[in-house]
């Protein structure tokens, strides 16, 4: 007589299968997980900094403002805490930055599935580097003695990166391009 | 037979299950970049809203005064400030738009913010351009302007590489600071073609030096040597006279101390939001895109408020090359000036 079921043989090619199944899925699903949280992290900062770069390039053209310098602001040790606009000013010889609009730099944690957290921070940088302002509403980069006026695609670059995640331009990233005045993101 | 067909059903529906599962993720991350791309093009509007608004909050101001605003030139003669006439806009208007694509708006406003009177001009020697005899700062522009019996020039704070202020008496740059870029008006400075003055400062070396050059001028320039940045709008109530006599308002007085503006809002190529701001003080011109790419956009004149449709876009994420349009539609009140 016959008997009914399952063979051994048989259950452990099923559970072979679904091994293998779940042994690439789970690497699949943390990595869209993880993707998908520094996706949101980029784009809540990248929304950050449009609204600085928005608040400044409104203040440039308000009555007694003019001029908004944007920078990322640092703490004693260097580390960035802000992302401002806001105008320099001469202060007992001394000048002093004073922000007007400002996006506070998260320290950001990334939870996965086999390390409980992980810390990061945000980096910002402006390709190329300089300091750069809204004048009149017009995005102008400081030289050494003078202000060049940015417009067309000969323009400024912003590119908002997760410090630990590496720096290439593969790694994960917003790109912020001003042309003509106006912020957009690109990538 | 019926074991195979039950494996078989039971992997059948796991992998349905598994395929959709990743179906729900991928629609998740391409609904998450239309929601972040849709959200970046609302903080722009949202940013290029605000600047026409606070463009807008002037209208009307002066406006039937602007209409009839002429400028009296030293010598007695007037001539017409055509850009704010009535021709363009009539009289007591302060909107115009001819065929809903572009919008223009004037006003004048007094500013004192960033305007200053070198006031102790006389405490520093000055150089002229090219010339090593030294003299005052005063000297140097009697001596450039001998028919300018005031000989006193305005401006205001400009700029430099160390420098950057707004708001307070003290912009001048201290003995510490590198070089300031100074900006004096010419006579002419309100005629269509005019000839400017560019000064230059170095309080260290107590450098005073002045240039000139035909061309019209604005407010910011491609050759190096004009390549600074002017912030200088109008002219401060003086003690002492501009080197213009002054802008005529109504027929009766002279008048000095406003900001005159005429700012233009248009579609360009059918896919940018820009805008133009002209300022006769200083005959320049910026231009900057307030929000692009958009399908279309209009502009319609109401009495007391402009109204603005527009039509924007995003990249959709699930159709590589195409575009999901969304409508907005704002109103700008002009408190009756419209």
């Amino acid at each position: 007589m016959r008997k009914k079921g399952f063979t051994v043989v048989e259950l452990f090619i099923i559970l072979g299968v679904f091994s293998v199944l779940i042994s690439v899925a789970v690497p699949l699903w943390e990595k869209t997980s993880r993707d998908l949280q520094i996706a949101r992290l980029l784009d809540a900062a990248a929304q950050g900094v449009l609204y600085v770069l928005g608040d400044a390039r409104g203040n440039s053209v308000r009555q007694g403002t003019y001029v908004s310098r944007v920078s990322v602001v640092t703490d004693a040790d260097g580390t960035p805490i802000h992302f401002a606009s806001g105008v320099r000013r001469d202060e007992d010889g001394a000048n002093k930055f004073y922000a007007i609009s400002r996006w506070e730099i998260p320290q950001v944690l990334i939870n996965t599935l086999y390390q409980p957290y992980v810390y990061d921070t945000i980096s910002i940088d402006f390709e190329p580097a300089g300091k750069y302002y809204y004048i009149f509403g017009a995005w102008v980069k400081e030289e050494s003695a003078h202000y060049t006026l940015l417009t067309d695609q000969a323009s400024t670059t912003i590119r908002i990166y997760l410090t630990n995640q590496g720096t290439g331009t593969d790694a994960p990233q917003k790109v912020i391009r001003i042309v003509d005045g106006m912020p957009g993101v690109i990538d | 037979m019926i074991e195979l067909s039950v494996t078989i059903g039971v992997f059948a529906v796991f992998m349905l299950f598994f395929v959709s599962v990743f179906q729900v993720i991928i629609q998740s991350i391409q609904f998450n970049k239309q929601i972040a791309a849709k959200m970046y093009a609302e903080t722009q509007l949202e940013n290029a809203f605000a600047v026409i608004e606070r463009e807008m909050q002037w209208g009307g101001s002066m406006s039937g005064n602007l209409a009839r605003t002429t400028i009296q030139r030293p010598d007695g003669s007037t001539a017409a400030l055509t850009a704010f006439g009535s021709g363009e806009f009539g009289e007591g208007s302060a909107t115009a738009t001819s065929d809903g694509q572009t919008m223009k708006l004037k006003y004048a406003q007094v500013e004192k913010g960033i305007l200053r009177k070198f006031s102790s001009y006389n405490e520093y020697a000055a150089l002229e351009w090219g010339d090593p005899e030294v003299g005052t700062i005063e000297e140097v522009f009697l001596d450039k302007y001998p028919s300018n019996p005031a000989a006193k020039v305005y401006f205001s704070y400009i700029g430099g590489a160390q420098s950057l202020y707004t708001g307070k008496e003290d912009y001048w740059p201290k003995n510490s600071a590198a070089t300031a870029t100074l900006w004096a008006f010419s006579v002419d400075s309100l005629a269509a073609a005019s000839t400017a003055t560019l000064t230059y400062w170095e309080p260290i070396e107590k450098l005073f030096k002045t240039s000139e050059n035909t061309e019209a001028t604005g407010l910011y320039h491609n050759r190096p040597e004009l390549s600074d940045y002017l912030l200088t709008l109008a002219y401060q109530i003086p003690e002492y006279p501009p080197t213009f006599k002054g802008i005529d308002i109504g027929g009766s007085r002279e008048y000095f101390g406003e900001v005159i503006s005429k700012t233009t809002f248009w579609v360009e190529d059918g896919s940018k939001l820009k805008m133009s701001k002209y300022v006769p003080t200083a005959h320049g011109t910026i231009t900057q895109t307030l929000f692009e790419p958009i399908k279309a956009a209009t502009f319609t004149i109401h009495q007391d408020y402009v109204q603005l449709d527009l039509i924007y876009l995003i990249p959709d994420p699930a159709n590589p090359g195409q575009e999901i349009e969304f409508q907005k539609q704002r109103k700008f009140w002009t408190l009756g000036a419209g």
